[in-house]
């Protein structure tokens, strides 16, 4: 891991609301391919524009944000 | 040049064969016919130098200047389309990953402008020594030198944008 690379929930967030990037890039007010390179983790947004993602969302900044790789769906199930 | 709309991109674009714009192979093939037409710029100002004032001098500028105008037309309207604005519009029309783009490109630009001034000056360094003639420049040579300069300065963003713009991921929708 990079020293500055942040780890984001986007694509799962949007998948989960059917919501589509050229949707959430008109809502954010940013350029479509902008959610594309968020959501792949080569750019990482401005405490601005992140904190207008989670509010779209509507929920809190770690949910959607984390200086660590998210867990993968059901990894805790597993584990117990 | 920086009155365009991202409406105006979209049109550019549709009017635009995608292997100019799309692939890097062909933003590069743009990329070096931008400089090329930079080039009939200091080639004119090169003639004017040894043989202006003459009608040698006044008609290879005017051709020259021409063709690097409507060659450098086609070129920006390629790095408009294929840096999606960042060559083109506005700071208030681009997002900020397209401004660190933007700002990206420019901190190179300069530093090739720096050196493009460097061997310009190493390259004057270098012309023979005429004795009392070497300071009599034809005006005409002068001007368009300046112009050369000022014209590289401003277009070397645009080129160095086109040149790096990597391809768009496939799953952009």
């Amino acid at each position: 891991m990079s020293a500055e690379e942040v780890y984001n929930r986007i694509t799962m967030l949007r998948a989960e609301r059917g919501v589509s990037r050229k949707e959430l890039a008109a809502a954010l007010g940013v350029h479509y391919q902008t959610i594309g390179y968020l959501e792949r983790g080569e750019y990482s947004p401005s405490l601005h524009l992140a904190l207008r993602i989670a509010e779209y969302f509507g929920v809190p900044m770690d949910v959607v944000f984390s200086l660590k790789p998210f867990p993968r769906l059901g990894s805790e199930v597993v584990k117990s | 040049m920086s009155q365009l709309t991202g409406k105006q991109i979209e049109e550019l674009r549709e009017g635009l064969r995608p292997t100019w714009y799309a692939t890097r192979r062909g933003r590069r093939r743009a990329v070096a016919l931008g400089a090329a037409a930079l080039g009939c710029l200091w080639v004119s100002a090169a003639v004017c130098w040894f043989l202006a004032p003459s009608d040698t001098a006044m008609w290879t500028t005017f051709t020259l200047a021409a063709i690097g105008l409507v060659t450098y037309a086609f070129v920006f309207r390629v790095l408009v389309a294929a840096t999606q604005g960042v060559v083109g519009l506005a700071d208030h029309d681009l997002d900020e990953r397209q401004l660190a783009q933007r700002r990206h490109v420019y901190a190179l630009a300069h530093r090739v402008s720096l050196w493009m001034l460097l061997v310009a000056a190493v390259l004057a360094g270098l012309l023979p020594d005429r004795g009392d003639h070497f300071l009599e420049v034809p005006s005409a040579a002068v001007v368009l030198f300046m112009g050369s300069i000022l014209t590289s300065h401003l277009i070397a963003p645009h080129l160095v944008a086109g040149w790096v713009m990597p391809d768009s991921p496939q799953d952009d929708d």
